[in-house]
């Protein structure tokens, strides 16, 4: 994980600790949350052929505001997927590694509107929301000519459905199911474009660590 | 018409002949230990004499003929089958020597001849017999699988004029960032160059020149040399003798597959030169192993009276015996244009591709003599792991003599002398002015030097297939290593040329070497 991400991801959860003491008092909780879960993409021949899995850990964090409309709430969030694997040949019935290192790099962004269901009961709370999504999808080779590496940013929709468990006051424990879909992001070329695997999305199971209200 | 088109045209190659003695006048075959021996070893150095362009070339299109030996007329051509003999491939459940014998009889022959590297039998049949009756008779049989003339092949490149300077072929194929990828790949494949042999030691050979003979009919008669030494040594440009591995000859039956030509050595120089050690010329695949394996018999091979030449079987038993002894890649830049279908080589490629080994074939010199396409190539197009090779020249446009064919699946460069006088594919190869001493008047005709290098521009689509062949050699070094898939990462990244998609000129297009090492990435 780079410098960078280290700084995205721990910016988010303490601006959250911070603001809650206000915002709250007028009925908007705000919370920031560290995340660290679970990916398996969609295109699974395609990830599982270059980076020898379809699947893969996924870091992030983000924050959400709980409205004063029931349990409506908002939030925005960003995560990472990064993998190394190598340039391939693939024929129909064959995988060839060709030893030529190549970096893939994921990093989703959701805008999630969703609705918590207080009513059960105040410690733990299930939720449900959808959302749009943009993916930054970074893919770099070795021996790359200009303009053959990869940098570009695609958009798609998301659903999620999760619990928290409200630790303490402050903070809170959660689990989540996210399933994206991010449409011909892929399959233009390269092995996607073999297996004929044109999304970028897949489905995430993921734990959240959450301060604030 | 070329001068060199005028010296062979009417010409009547002396390699056809010597079988052709043996087999017309029902003698057995020639015992190869009473015309060659070798006698040493020891060698001097090989002689390096440079860029050479004063020697005239032949042109690859003009028609392929043999040396006659003086006093036998028949003119056993490339493409015509030789006489007295016929391929059988019993069938599998078939008691081969009962079958064998009750052929025999039925044919009136003399004998079968079983051969290591095959799993055919060649009956001895009357010379009498027609081959192609015989021949269509046996395969009509329940017990065999297949049976054909012993149709004559030749390399599919003669030499042509000489001028030019630059290794433009290895440009067109951007081959510097192809290496970038893949240095050379490693002595750990091996290619088999299947031709008239390749230049890989030293030593001094005592053949017995026992035949005068005419270069063109009607021209004048070379004295039979007598007992004469020949010095041969490695090309210095293609290494050591730790270059090479299992070398084989099947045209003198030995394991000392001399070039006395200068094709197959030219060959191997396109395939693995030697690279990036500040002398002469690159090659493709620069680390790999070479197996020198012969099956065509050059002008000497025939003067000296080679007991065999280049027919089908010797060629298919140069297939096999390359596959069962771990090629990875076989090089065939030979074929024949005329003459019925070749079941005994599809058959031997066949077994090749099925024991791992890719197999690039020429497509053939013949556009301009009723464009007719090598008869070895027809079998690539129905197996995924053998392909035929078309040929362009330096400005990338399909060479003059290169065949539009159905059987085209790639093309490379092979050199365009005729558009370009500096557009040759060149590389160090025996020296011709030494080498070709029956080029010159009688007066001055005297034995030969395989001891002699220089670099000569050839054309053909002989030279187009080794550049296929070094990169199968560098994808297997990256890991594609079966041949189906080879085949299929050289079509998928070939560069279309032509009409767009395939067509018969160019096949899918010039193969790309960068981009087919590079393979494909998740999305790009």
């Amino acid at each position: 994980m780079t410098l960078h991400t280290l700084l995205r991801l721990a910016v988010v959860p303490l601006l959250a600790v911070l603001l809650p003491t206000t915002s709250s008092a007028q009925g908007i909780d705000v919370r920031g949350y560290g995340m660290m879960g679970s990916v398996t993409f969609t295109a699974a021949d395609t990830f599982e052929s270059v980076v020898g899995s379809d699947s893969g850990r996924l870091v992030g964090g983000g924050v959400e505001v709980g409205l004063p409309l029931g349990g409506l709430f908002i939030g925005v969030g960003g995560s990472q997927f990064k993998a190394d694997g190598t340039r391939v040949f693939a024929t129909s019935n064959r995988v060839f590694p060709l030893g030529i290192p190549t970096q893939v790099t994921v990093s989703p962004v959701d805008v999630t509107a969703g609705w918590r269901f207080r009513q059960f009961s105040r410690r733990i709370v299930p939720y449900i929301g959808g959302g749009w999504s943009s993916y930054r999808y970074e893919e770099t080779a070795d021996f790359a000519a200009p303009g053959e590496n990869i940098n570009e940013r695609y958009a798609g929709y998301h659903v999620l459905g999760g619990i928290d468990l409200r630790l303490t006051r402050w903070l809170g424990l959660g689990g989540e199911y996210v399933w994206t879909r991010i449409p011909d992001a892929l399959g233009q070329d390269g092995v996607s474009a073999f297996f004929k695997e044109t999304d970028l999305g897949g489905s995430s199971v993921r734990v959240k660590l959450s301060i604030g209200r | 018409m070329s001068l060199m088109t005028h010296r062979l045209l009417p010409g009547t190659l002396l390699a056809a002949a010597v079988i052709v003695v043996a087999t017309v006048s029902g003698q057995e075959p020639v015992d190869p230990s009473d015309t060659r021996a070798l006698i040493t070893d020891a060698a001097l150095p090989a002689i390096d004499r440079g860029l050479r362009l004063q020697d005239t070339l032949a042109d690859p299109g003009d028609s392929v003929s043999l040396p006659v030996i003086e006093g036998d007329r028949s003119e056993v051509q490339p493409g015509e089958a030789l006489q007295g003999s016929i391929i059988v491939k019993f069938r599998r459940d078939v008691d081969r020597d009962e079958a064998g014998r009750e052929a025999l009889t039925r044919l009136g022959g003399t004998r079968i001849e079983r051969r290591e590297y095959t799993d055919w039998d060649i009956l001895h049949i009357p010379v009498t017999t027609d081959v192609e009756a015989a021949a269509e008779m046996m395969a009509a049989r329940d017990d065999v699988e297949y049976a054909q003339p012993r149709y004559v092949n030749h390399r599919m490149y003669r030499p042509n004029d000489p001028f030019y300077n630059l290794q433009w072929n290895m440009t067109a194929l951007d081959m510097e960032r192809a290496w970038d990828i893949q240095p050379g790949a490693t002595a750990n494949v091996i290619v088999a160059v299947v031709d008239t042999g390749v230049a890989h030691r030293s030593g001094t050979y005592r053949f017995n020149s026992r035949f005068p003979f005419r270069l063109v009919a009607g021209g004048p008669v070379y004295p039979a040399l007598g007992q004469v030494d020949i010095p041969f040594a490695t090309a210095p440009e293609l290494g050591g003798a730790d270059r090479f591995v299992a070398p084989r000859d099947f045209i003198w039956a030995d394991d000392t597959p001399v070039d006395l030509d200068g094709h197959g050595t030219h060959v191997a120089g396109t395939v693995g030169q030697l690279t990036n050690n500040g002398v002469g010329v690159a090659g493709m695949a620069f680390n790999v192993k070479i197996m020198p394996v012969k099956v065509i018999a050059g002008e000497w091979d025939l003067i000296f009276g080679a007991p065999n030449n280049g027919t089908d079987d010797i060629v298919a038993q140069g297939i096999r015996y390359a596959a069962d002894n771990n090629a990875k890649v076989i090089n065939l830049s030979l074929g024949r244009e005329s003459g019925g279908p070749a079941p005994v080589v599809d058959a031997a490629v066949r077994y090749a591709v099925g024991r791992g080994a890719f197999v690039a074939i020429a497509a053939g010199n013949a556009r301009e003599r009723g464009n007719l396409p090598n008869v070895l190539g027809n079998v690539s197009p129905t197996l995924a792991g053998a392909v035929t090779v078309s040929a362009v020249g330096k400005s990338l446009a399909g060479a003059y003599y290169s065949v539009t064919s159905p059987a085209v699946e790639l093309t490379a460069p092979g050199g365009d002398l005729r558009a370009d006088s500096t557009g040759g594919v060149i590389q160090q190869t025996l020296d011709l002015d030494l080498l070709q001493t029956f080029r010159r008047p009688v007066a001055q005709f005297g034995p030969p030097r395989a001891d002699s290098f220089a670099y000569y521009y050839f054309q053909g689509t002989s030279m187009a297939t080794p550049h296929v062949a070094g990169l199968a050699a560098l994808l297997y070094q990256q890991g594609i290593t079966s041949p189906d898939a080879i085949e299929e990462a050289m079509k998928k990244f070939a560069t279309d040329k032509g009409p767009a998609g395939r067509d018969d000129e160019y096949g899918v297009g010039m193969i790309n070497p960068r981009a087919t090492l590079r393979g494909l990435g998740l999305a790009r």
